[in-house]
């Protein structure tokens, strides 16, 4: 069909007003419709509605369309969409061709009609030209392996872990830590509900309030947990892909460690357990917590001087010093990254990290939970802080560190003031604002709370912050109403921003995961696609994607679950064509090609031509620039099809 | 054409990256030259010398190539640097024949940088109009 004189069908949506408030569509639609091939050209409201669909189904039947081209929204959104449309009538997908009118028009030129009308002419008009050397692809099946990746688990990789799992499938999860919990463990009390951050992290519909260690989650048949565990490559495609993960260590071995703390005691080694940032100490053989999970020791080999005394005293034998560092290679159909943030370290704001006594709400939390009585105690003296400043935004909606709203610091910073003012009423709290924002479910009572506790707000800039003779802090704060005030202060909380970690970074880099302009893992849409990904199969959820609170994060834990769901029920998912290929009467055997795929999807055969791997080749296109003999081409951007859309876009009207 | 000079210029986008972040300008409602008139690829690696001569014949005043980031950014592993490579060769090639090596010009960025996208492109819109356009001769030759 795609051989015979084209045929093509423009179909012009308005997007409501989105595309029809600053493009004139049906002028657009009058100029298309007399362009060479156009057998018929119509606008309507919205093409991508059950309507739009079946108008150009219809028009397809009607006009023996063989070529359609939607001038719409960006062929990220619906591009899909309308190359199920094309072959629900009887159309091989791959001879539409989308022009991009929102995006690239209406939206980008908004108060220009005039601009955004001519700039869609052009765009048309080069997707009807380019349409015109579409061809027919193919597509074939392939099988989606039934087993699903979850990268870290925390409250976010708990969630969907057990999620896929309750639908039946295997699931691997890998993290960093030699516990799971992530954040969420570290918290304390959590808001809304006000109960304890590690039973709360693995919560599921079956074990609701279980301790961490008790719970499901490491026990679930069909979830293998991997801590001490990187993902250090990945290759494959959705349904197909391929884990490389990295598992350093534990020296102990999680089956026979029976929580005697021997190990422990004998260890000569003494270092600061980072769980509780430093306020509590371990041993260089140590359980991070008592709820930790999985439930066993762990010996951290960055201090661990291999004296072997701990070896001598398990009683289960469980210790092995010797352990290296294994590579295992999990093969899943899907992926979700759950790899959650961690705190900004606010170095040199407000003397942190040059004052022990100005610290930072996690480290807040970390006291709170550990308190006893009713009181909690400055780190530099040991003297009860009676006196407490907090200051919001702290590396938030700030230019000079992170523009964005952390989110959930105003509701930290209420809890942890709710909670000082309940143990000890004579306590004095201030809190320094730019906004208060609690817009979550159940949060604006800690706010009538606070202010019924007497907690005090200040709206202002904290601007100046010196130590007293008596260690206690002296604060200058300009108020946003005018003028300035002073505040004293024993203890200075600093309620800092949500941060990716620098090695998210790097696994952004091995995902092959774009990042958002403010450092978090980018969805594929902001508002309609928030937990999928530029990478079909691949998933986010919770703090990577974004600051946010834990119902939220658990929501969209489940949303993974849902996605992550859909190809592995489904078992298969099509793959099309749309791959290089040689002319073998051209090829003139220099390998050019084979050496610069980055896939090595070019083999060279017996007879000096280069042959392209289909299952293998990626659709790039690198080889096809490469090619001095213009013998090998790229399905659906060979050159008759990219230059027609050049010269489509440049040509005069 | 009116007394102003209007460039045309095209900018070959790579489906991951720039053509993303093309779509995030959109989406953000930021604004930038409409004489920018994009044409979507898979990888910026897909372009050769071919396309961009052509687009110089096609009437085109300046032609941009846009890639994802370098260090690791790109989609195919190094698409981008491949295309980097052919643009540079190509562009001491423009300067022997008169269309001038400034009006060929290759950005990197991740489709999450919308920002990037608007300054690239404004900016290289900007030159292109200083320069005003390619000789006559280059086009009919």
């Amino acid at each position: 069909m795609s051989s015979r004189k084209p045929r093509i069908g423009v179909f012009v949506c308005h997007c409501g007003l989105n595309i029809a408030k600053s493009v004139d569509v049906k002028a657009l639609r009058e100029y298309a419709s007399k362009m060479d091939g156009v057998a018929c050209a119509v606008d309507y409201e919205f093409m991508c509605s059950e309507t739009g669909q079946g108008l150009i189904k219809d028009s397809i039947k009607k006009h023996e369309l063989n070529r359609v081209v939607v001038a719409s929204c960006s062929p990220k959104l619906h591009e899909l969409t309308f190359r199920r449309v094309l072959s629900e009538a009887g159309l091989n997908p791959f001879l539409l061709e989308m022009a991009n009118i929102r995006e690239q028009c209406s939206w980008a030129y908004l108060f220009e009609p005039e601009k955004a009308t001519e700039k869609a002419r052009h765009i048309v008009r080069s997707s009807i030209e380019r349409s015109k050397f579409l061809q027919e692809i193919g597509e074939k099946e392939e099988p989606v392996k039934p087993s699903a990746l979850v990268v870290g688990a925390g409250l976010a990789g708990i969630h969907a872990a057990l999620g896929l799992a309750d639908h039946g499938f295997q699931v691997y999860v890998i993290e960093k830590s030699p516990f799971v919990g992530g954040n969420a463990a570290r918290l304390g009390n959590v808001f809304p509900t006000e109960d304890c951050g590690i039973c709360i992290a693995p919560y599921s519909s079956e074990v609701h309030r279980k301790c961490l260690y008790k719970q499901q989650f490491v026990n679930n048949p069909l979830i293998k947990l991997y801590t001490l565990s990187r993902l250090k490559s990945l290759s494959g495609y959705v349904g197909n892909f391929r884990a490389r993960v990295e598992q350093a260590p534990r020296h102990v071995d999680e089956k026979l460690c029976v929580d005697c703390g021997k190990c422990a005691t004998a260890c000569p080694v003494e270092v600061p357990n980072e769980y509780d940032l430093g306020l509590s100490r371990r041993k260089a053989v140590y359980l991070p917590l008592l709820q930790a999970t999985p439930h066993a020791y762990v010996i951290d080999d960055s201090t661990c001087t291999r004296c072997g005394k701990c070896v001598e005293i398990c009683p289960t034998k469980a210790i092995n010093l010797e352990q290296k560092p294994s590579i295992i290679d999990l093969d899943v159909g899907t992926i979700v990254v759950a790899v959650g943030c961690e705190e900004f370290q606010p170095e040199g704001l407000f003397n942190f990290g040059k004052n022990e006594d100005v610290i930072t709400q996690l480290k807040l939390a970390r006291m709170l939970d550990q308190r006893s009585g009713e009181d909690i105690f400055r780190l530099s003296d040991g003297k009860p802080a009676r006196r407490i400043v907090m200051i919001q935004c702290v590396g938030s909606r700030d230019k000079a560190t992170h523009a964005y709203c952390s989110k959930i610091c105003c509701m930290i910073a209420l809890k942890h003031a709710r909670t000082l003012k309940k143990m000890n009423p004579e306590v004095d709290i201030t809190i320094c604002y730019k906004d208060i924002r609690l817009p979550g479910r159940n949060y604006e009572r800690y706010y009538t709370d606070c202010q019924e506790l007497g907690v005090k707000f200040l709206w202002g800039d904290v601007t100046t912050i010196q130590e007293n003779p008596d260690r206690s802090l002296r604060l200058g704060v300009g108020l946003a109403t005018g003028g300035t005030a002073s505040l004293e202060a024993d203890l200075v909380v600093l309620s800092s921003a949500i941060v990716l970690s620098k090695e998210t970074l790097e696994l952004s880099r091995i995902l092959n995961l774009t990042l958002s302009p403010d450092g978090f893992f980018m969805e594929q849409h902001p508002k309609l696609a928030p937990i999928d990904t530029n990478i079909d199969g691949i998933y986010i959820c919770g703090t990577c994607q974004g600051p946010k609170d834990m119902p939220e994060t658990i929501d969209q834990a489940m949303g993974t679950v849902a996605h992550a769901a859909i190809p592995m029920i489904a078992g298969k998912i099509k793959v099309d064509l749309a791959k290089a290929f040689v002319d073998e009467d051209l090829c003139i055997g220099c390998a050019n090609c084979a050496a610069v795929c980055p896939y090595s999807a070019i083999e060279m055969t017996s007879g000096g031509t280069a042959r392209v791997i289909e299952a293998v080749c990626k659709g790039c296109g690198i080889c096809v620039a490469e090619c001095p003999a213009l013998a090998i081409q790229l399905r659906h951007y060979d050159d008759r099809q990219v230059l027609a859309a050049v010269e489509g876009i440049l040509a005069e009207e | 054409m009116g007394s102003k000079f209007e460039p045309k210029v095209v900018a070959f986008c790579c489906w991951w990256c720039a053509y993303g972040a093309a779509d995030l300008a959109g989406i953000s409602k930021l604004t930038y030259p409409a004489s920018v008139r994009i044409v979507r690829v898979p990888c910026s690696g897909r372009i050769d010398a071919l396309h961009i001569l052509k687009a110089f014949r096609a009437g085109a005043d300046g032609v941009i190539v846009a890639g994802c980031l370098k260090d690791g950014g790109c989609h195919y592993v190094d698409g981008n640097m491949k295309a980097e490579r052919r643009v540079k060769a190509l562009k001491k090639a423009l300067d022997s024949v008169g269309i001038g090596s400034e009006r060929l010009e290759m950005y990197f960025l991740s489709a999450g940088m919308p920002d990037k996208f608007v300054e690239y492109t404004t900016e290289f819109a900007r030159r292109i109009e200083q320069l005003g356009p390619v000789g006559l001769e280059v086009k009919q030759a």
